[in-house]
């Protein structure tokens, strides 16, 4: 029996649908047909696989319960995501078990929309087809698009695809880099997009390249960036971002500048120039950037000549530095030579080997063109494509620009077979769905760089009925080549076999060593590259659609990614870190396009663009560039429609529906900045559900910072200590130990990564978007921005906030039932079942972070099977909030006590420390001096919020460390 | 007329006391006890306990690891019974079910409210004996709970009584624990959110 | 003699004035009964969406987890005051002009308070567990938290409830002997089985002085600690704009504020539609009048040194706070408030307006408004605007917040209307205790 069979028999679960103090029904408990030593009920078994919800294929431990995987955490044995999880891979579990989710094969029967079929019905109809196009002669009728399969999969599908003489297989990725690798091609002659080490970087001089959010590797550029710039015994280096819009990653530059929309390049080539002059770079150098007269650019950019040179001190000074280039204002159709400018500055400054490597060259690099992609768009639409099979996680028809006119193209093909497994626009026009098992219950591998093989394995058995691809795919082959299993080009019977088959070479006979690592990692050697100098030219982006308007900047969101992700409600109800804003999409226009249209935040606007309008409401940013608005990308109102959570809206809200199909002159990649349009006020409102009441702190000092000069003096000197508050009460004993955190608001970058993993292990309800605009959101854990300064150019500082389990906490003695109380390891308690729901307590809270459960909330099926069974779910009318994690202190208690030993520090984790990409949170024993979060308390950054209350908080938080030019 | 309104003051604040009370008692009520009908398998306890001395670990094997003590897998059930007593029509049924491949759909006797975490394996590591909680289990014929609050015992606390709280109640757990702790110098916590989480 | 202002009633009038409130109602009175029951249908409909559905069907939200309940729950709390004070620390003052309308601020403080009693239930997430603020001893071995100013209010409030309920029927068995006196038939039998085998001997009287006596000496110390108890529901509290320390006086004489204005609310309809003006005489509108606008100027009192201790404190909270309230979302009801109950009762400076009902009566209705406008500002806006900018926020009410509000002051006046109409809603005993005794041969009824 494998462990797909074990999986089919379920014992009882405790969490499902349990709701403190309600009436027990009588149930059963289904025991095992076969005992199965490694899976014992109520006990966690974890399984590594691959996160396949971005290209950037961070590796991902599944917790497994009862046979349900319940929370998944980074696998902190792969070299990309290193234990962390980004808030997209929190949030599969949504995906897998989604309410929407396909529930078997499924066939269109005429316009009556889908039927449900059986598999062997289904297939055949694909394969008959497929055969009498292979037997007519067509076989170049057949086309085969998937999502980046960089691995054994890819390789199955491309046998598969020449067996049938079909077109060569398409991968799709809206985001590839094109323009990167022309640029690396014309400088550096290597096709390819290297490994940039950020941690050796003394100063990052990026350009739009937001790869806190979505730029090539999220979680680990997040990581290494961090390792450059925190402050550490001294030092800490420093991070310039260039970009038209305050992008969460531009909010985490110690120096933001605005600039032109699409002046990247001229700048790039600016600040090279005003090297060569300070002769801080070769002069041979120099003629790539003869043409640019820093004047002239200064004026085209909007950047001073004064911040040009004073960046080109900082980035040719530095040892080494690293410039690298991305986003959308630097996707136009003058990308490339963006990047070029940016490849030239890295040579001059000597970087190239240094901070940007090549050899561990990054998945995208194997991303089909976008031409191609366009090619086939023109041959479905001139009716040569007979069969079209799309695999999952790919959505062209909602995540490339209208202008391409794909879902007409998609229309005309006789045969669209879809192996999605949640609905979305794409599926919605095939003739046949054979839904695809989720990541989470499949085979596979994943590479996300060169020298680095994730591996995936199923962590529980399918949530509904769907197949493997692999599977489903050589079956219909070998159908419609008319030969049996284990003949022909295609023989073997699953992907699986084949797959471990391909692993044999690989794992050299460890293979359950590997599955448990998570996969097999390894270093390339470095290659060595030369830079070609020659001039790039510095023409700004062409740009389609009224000259008078303002340029479109439709930018990937750091919770959908390209959308494929937006399925998730949790995502839809975490707030976007900069509006703090949920559910609802917007459209960013600046204060002064605000004036002339005479419009207020929450009032729809109509953005027209020769493709066509959106109607969506206005999000008033002093901080955008006036020639410029901005709309997020994948926002979709999928998660399952529902009155409470969101009021249905079929209107697009998507940018793409605006963008014209424009490739990028050079690299021939897509251009995501290519369109002017031209703003209207209709008249009505659509308030957004924005969490945060004001990014002003009004002097609290809540989130506090300290200029880098002044934390260098401290970390010499020590800070000069203020006395203890004075108190008439003795200091509490605690017998055992006492569980405190310390939050590094220096090393928070506010990816919410954080905010939604609390959400998975604390079986946090999902509100809606009324009761979250209402100030009734339940997450534990929020994560805050607070902006100082200018308001058009603010210092911003992110600030996770949870209960901070005060040692004099405002909300224990005002409960009259002691449900809040203190427990004698440090925390505050909440006892739900004997919660009364005054509601002192919330109101008794300075930090408003006591939550209360306004009505019964539920968790729609299946979703209810994802619930931490080791966590209650809260029942109508108590109070909930941050308890630390207290289910896994416990079970590190009770693990140290299976061991016969004491508790280490490091043995528990709480689910956001554990996620934390830039590990801001540290947890554990405020009483062992030994322990991380016992010296970090004791750093001369160390501050409480809201300090002069008195109440003592069991969570220190450490100031920001700012450099004194960023922070105007 | 005082004393009247005296009276009636008392009983109606009696009668609240005693319909929250009820509302209460009834909100925490567990799972009926099974009736030995119920079960797919009449299942005797006393045999294989009493008369076979069958540690009680060795079917609810996962006792000592696990926070549920779980069931003997019909593997195991079959181990012995495909010799044993196969003739007799209960282990018939038993046969069928392994047969088909098929799992067991006991019925289930103890169950917490949902809000309550009780961990078997704490207590097997510190020595418990299963009867302590679960009773004479060798001397039962068809296992049958008889746990959850009493609304009598919450009334006998009203007049100032001090009656033993029933069987896997909290105040049973408590008086245990402190006892441990008192007597025997254990670490039982009495932490709510040990239990409450 | 109906309108007898000028000659003072004989002990006979006063039997027959008063038993004729109990005669059979009108229309008019029906017509209201049936408005006010169609309010309290309101009321418990949307109590029982509340608690299908969830607190959620109010508008309560963070920052205000509290809001419209409470506020209505101290209102009635306050009203609930004038009467005890007026029967018990009035009677230890001997101040006896008070004889004609205790027995009608009696009742309104039961009633008053009964009222407040409904809502920590309707206010709590879960109430069906409400119990769990008794200390009982329970098989779970769980006990309240004696810390919390919660738990002291239910002590406070149901001590106060019976005190004043034995007070009040103690006050009411002679007059309810003197009912089964004038009255026949079944409403006899009632009336002598209540009436305790009252005969007005000597004896009797001397134990009834006694223990009235006892009983008020009882009851007015509680006058003065319930609405200290309630007041620091929010005085324990860290919330700016709560934790004061004056907020204790400040509460109690509020409350007597508005207690009094909700005496007159009730008595000068009575004494119109009844005829009573030989027994509430404008003295008694006048001293009235006095008490109000005295509490009324010290209220004023207490508003200036909250404004001031806030100003002077130098705390930046406490002072962002304050001007959040004067000048923000909120400040038509601070506005209102400051009004109602400091601008409004200074006409009371003239007796000509003392001794009009009408104008009385328009004075009292504003001070109630601006008493209930209190609460709200104390509890609303102060949460709204607190520590944490983060959660700063508008609270506004739902249906199920007015219905609910709304169906109190109907549960109220329903109890009332009933009282007029089934006891003596004036003291028979003690009115004629302040009126030259009979001569002879006008005697008969005593």
């Amino acid at each position: 029996m494998n462990r797909r069979d074990f999986f089919k028999i379920v014992t009882v679960s405790g969490a499902a649908a349990a709701t403190g103090g309600c009436q027990q029904a009588s149930e059963s408990i289904l025991p095992l047909v076969v005992p199965n030593e490694h899976l014992v009920p109520g006990v966690a078994s974890w399984f590594s696989t691959v996160c396949r919800e971005c290209p950037a294929g961070c590796g991902v431990i599944a917790r497994n319960r009862e046979g349900r995987v319940v929370k998944l955490e980074g696998n902190p044995d792969h070299p990309v995501s290193a234990g962390a999880l980004c808030l997209r891979g929190q949030a599969a579990l949504q995906g897998l078990y989604h309410p929407d989710r396909i529930t078997g094969p499924q066939v269109r029967e005429g316009s009556a929309g889908f039927k449900a079929a059986t598999w062997d019905a289904a297939s055949k109809t694909v394969a008959d087809k497929l055969a009498a196009l292979k037997n007519g002669g067509k076989s170049r009728a057949i086309a085969v698009v998937t999502q980046l399969e960089n691995g054994n999969l890819g390789g199955l599908l491309d046998r598969w695809v020449q067996a049938l003489g079909a077109r060569p297989r398409v991968t799709l990725e809206p985001f590839a880099y094109e323009s990167i690798r022309a640029a690396n091609r014309a400088t550096f002659n290597r096709d390819a997009i290297p490994y940039y080490a950020f941690e050796d970087a003394e100063v990052v001089l990026s350009f739009g390249a937001d790869f806190i959010e979505t730029w090539l590797s999220n979680v680990s550029y997040a990581r290494t960036f961090k390792r450059m710039h925190s402050f550490r015994d001294g030092r800490a280096g420093t991070f310039i971002h260039v970009e038209p819009r305050q992008s969460l990653t531009a909010a985490n530059a110690d120096e933001w500048v605005r600039n032109a929309p699409g002046t990247e390049g001229l700048l790039a080539l600016a600040i090279l120039r005003a090297m060569v002059d300070e002769g801080m770079a070769d002069r041979r150098f120099g003629e790539a950037a003869a043409s640019v007269d820093l004047k002239r650019a200064a004026d085209e950019t909007g950047v001073s000549v004064e911040t040009i040179k004073r960046i080109a001190k900082a980035f040719g000074h530095a040892k080494p530095g690293l410039a690298v280039g991305g986003g959308v204002s630097v996707s136009g159709t003058n990308a490339t030579q963006t990047q070029i400018a940016i490849n030239l500055l890295n040579a001059a400054a000597g970087n190239v080997g240094k901070t940007v490597r090549f050899g561990a060259d990054s998945a995208y690099g194997k991303v089909t063109p976008y031409a191609e992609v366009a090619n086939l768009a023109g041959a479905m639409a001139g009716g040569e494509i007979e069969a079209l099979i799309l695999g999952p996680g790919v959505n062209p028809v909602f995540t490339l620009p209208s202008g391409l006119k794909l879902a007409d193209a998609i229309r005309k093909v006789p045969l669209v077979v879809s192996f999605a497994n949640v609905p979305d626009q794409t599926s919605e026009l095939a003739h046949v769905v054979l839904p695809d098992t989720h990541w989470l219950e499949s085979w596979g591998d994943y590479s996300p760089r060169e020298g680095v093989v994730g591996f995936l394995q199923p962590t529980m058995s399918p949530v509904r009925d769907s197949r493997p691809m692999g599977d489903t795919l050589l079956r219909i082959g070998r159908a419609a080549l008319g030969v049996e299993e284990g003949k022909g080009p295609i023989p073997w019977p699953t992907f699986e076999q084949y797959l471990k088959g391909a692993w044999a070479p690989l794992v050299k006979g460890d293979l359950e060593g590997a599955l448990r690592r998570g996969g097999v990692f390894g270093d390339v050697a470095p290659a060595a590259v030369t830079a070609k100098v020659a001039a790039a030219d510095s023409t700004p982006p062409k740009l389609a659609g009224d000259a008078g308007g303002l340029t479109l900047l439709a930018y990937p969101s750091l919770r959908f990614y390209d959308g494929r992700s937006a399925v998730s409600s949790w995502l839809q109800e975490a707030p976007d870190s900069m509006t703090q804003a949920v559910w609802d999409a917007w459209v960013e226009i600046s204060t002064d396009t605000a004036k002339k249209l005479g419009v207020v935040q929450g009032d729809m606007l109509a953005v027209k663009s020769p493709q066509g309008t959106l109607e969506l409401p206005a999000y008033i940013s002093p901080t955008l560039h006036p020639s410029a608005v901005a709309i997020p990308m994948g926002h979709r109102y999928t998660p399952y429609q529902r009155p409470r959570y969101v009021a249905a809206d079929t209107k697009s809200v998507n940018p793409m529906d605006l963008l014209p199909a424009v490739a990028d002159a050079t690299s021939g990649g897509l251009a995501f900045m290519s369109v002017k349009v031209t703003l209207t006020k209709l008249g009505t409102r659509r308030p957004l559900a924005v969490l945060q009441a004001t990014h002003d702190q009004d002097h609290r000092e809540i989130a506090q910072h300290v200029d880098l000069g002044a934390a260098r003096e401290q970390a010499l000197r020590g800070r000069p200590a203020e006395e203890a508050h004075p108190t008439l009460y003795p200091d509490q004993k605690y017998p055992g130990p006492r569980w405190g955190m310390t939050i590094d608001v220096d090393a928070c970058v506010g990816c919410q990564a954080c905010v939604v993993s609390c959400q998975a292990e604390n079986n946090v309800p999902v509100v809606g978007k009324a009761s979250a605009a209402y100030g009734r959101q339940l997450h534990w854990m929020r994560l805050e921005r607070w902006a100082e300064g200018k308001p058009e150019h603010p210092a911003n500082i992110f600030l996770p906030m949870l209960c901070q389990h005060c040692e004099v906490a405002p909300c224990e003695p005002v409960c009259p039932v002691y449900a809040a109380y203190r427990t004698e390891e440090g925390l505050n308690g909440q006892v739900y079942n004997r919660c009364v729901g005054t509601r002192y307590c919330g109101n008794n809270c300075p930090y408003h972070v006591r939550r209360f459960n306004w009505f019964q909330y539920e968790f729609p099926a299946p979703l209810e099977v994802q619930l931490n069974p080791d966590v209650t779910v809260r029942q109508l009318g108590v109070m909930e909030k941050c308890t630390m994690c207290v289910q896994r202190i416990i079970a590190g208690k009770d693990r140290a006590r299976d061991e016969k030993r004491a508790v280490r520090d490091g043995d528990i984790q709480t689910a956001c420390q554990q996620t934390c990409p830039t590990q801001a949170i540290t947890f554990g024993n405020l009483k062992d001096e030994g322990s991380g979060a016992t010296k970090l308390t004791h750093s001369p950054r160390a501050y409480h919020v809201l300090e002069e209350i008195g109440t003592r908080p069991s969570i220190t938080y450490l100031r920001k460390v700012v450099r004194g030019g960023g922070h105007a | 007329m005082t004393a009247k309104a005296g009276v009636g003051a008392l009983g109606a604040a009696l009668l609240a006391v005693l319909v929250f009370l009820a509302i209460s008692s009834w909100s925490r009520q567990p799972a009926a006890a099974a009736k030995p009908s119920a079960q797919p398998i009449n299942f005797p306890h006393n045999v294989h306990v009493g008369t076979y001395k069958i540690d009680c670990q060795y079917c609810h094997s996962d006792a000592r690891r696990s926070e549920y003590a779980g069931l003997p897998s019909v593997e195991r059930c079959m181990g012995c019974h495909k010799i044993a007593g196969a003739d007799k029509a209960e282990i018939k049924k038993l046969a069928e079910y392994h047969a088909k491949k098929e799992p067991i759909p006991w019925v289930r006797v103890n169950k917490l409210p949902e809000f309550t975490y009780f961990p078997h394996k704490a207590h097997i590591r510190a020595g418990l004996k299963c009867q302590t909680c679960h009773g004479a289990v060798e001397t039962m014929t068809t296992y049958a709970a008889d746990t959850g609050p009493k609304l009598t015992v919450d009334l006998l606390n009203l007049a100032g009584l001090r009656p033993a709280p029933p069987p896997l109640t909290m105040g049973w757990c408590v008086d245990c624990h402190r006892e441990q702790n008192a007597t025997a110098g254990r670490h039982a916590p009495l932490d709510c959110v040990t239990c409450h989480h | 003699m109906s309108n007898g202002r000028t000659s003072t009633p004989s002990f006979a009038d006063v039997n027959r004035d008063v038993l004729r409130t109990l005669e059979p109602p009108g229309n008019l009175y029906f017509a209201w009964m049936c408005f006010v029951a169609l309010l309290l249908a309101g009321f418990f409909f949307a109590w029982a969406g509340q608690v299908w559905w969830g607190m959620g069907m109010a508008g309560k939200r963070v920052p205000q987890m509290w809001a419209m309940y409470i506020t209505t729950f101290v209102f009635w709390i306050g009203i609930g005051h004038a009467g005890t004070l007026i029967s018990a620390i009035l009677y230890l003052f001997r101040a006896r002009w008070r004889t004609s309308i205790y027995r009608g601020a009696e009742a309104m403080t039961i009633f008053a308070v009964m009222t407040a009693g409904l809502f920590p239930l309707i206010h709590a997430g879960r109430m069906w567990f409400a119990y769990f603020l008794l200390p009982y001893a329970n098989q779970r071995y769980l006990w309240p938290n004696f810390r919390s100013p919660l738990v002291w209010d239910v002590f406070a409030i149901s001590t106060y409830l019976s005190i004043s309920t034995v007070f009040f029927i103690v006050g009411l068995v002679p007059d309810i002997a003197a009912l089964r006196d004038a009255s026949t038939g079944w409403r006899r039998r009632i009336f002598s089985m209540l009436a305790l085998g009252w005969e007005g001997s000597d004896t009797q009287w001397r134990h009834y002085r006694r223990a009235y006596g006892l009983l008020a000496s009882l009851a007015t110390p509680l006058v003065l600690s319930v609405h200290s108890v309630v007041s620091w529901d929010f005085a324990m509290a860290l919330v700016p704009g709560w934790h004061s320390t004056l907020f204790a006086p400040f509460f109690v004489d509020g409350a007597i504020f508005s207690g009094f204005a909700m005496v007159l609310i009730l008595i000068l309809p009575m004494r119109h539609f009844f005829h009573l003006h030989a027994y509430v005489t404008e003295k008694h509108l006048d001293m009235m009048g006095k008490l109000i606008l005295v509490t009324g100027l010290v209220l004023t009192y207490f508003y200036i040194c909250e404004v001031f201790t806030s100003l002077y404190s130098g705390e930046h909270i406490e002072k962002a706070s304050l001007f959040w309230k004067v000048t923000a979302t909120y400040a038509w009801a601070l506005w209102t408030m400051y009004f109602c109950n400091c601008v409004a009762p200074l006409v009371l400076f003239w007796k000509r307006a003392r001794t009009s009902p009408v104008v009385l009566y328009v004075v009292s209705i504003l001070v109630l408004i601006g008493m209930w406008f209190e609460r709200f500002n104390i509890i609303v806006p102060s949460l709204g605007h607190d520590f944490y900018p983060y959660t700063w926020g508008i609270y506004y009410p739902s249906p199920t917040d007015s219905m609910i509000v709304i169906g109190s002051f109907a549960f109220f006046f329903l109890l009332f209307l009933g009282f007029i109409k089934l006891m003596p809603s004036l003291s028979i005993v003690e009115v004629k205790e302040t009126i030259p005794p009979p001569v002879r041969d006008r005697a008969h009824g005593h």
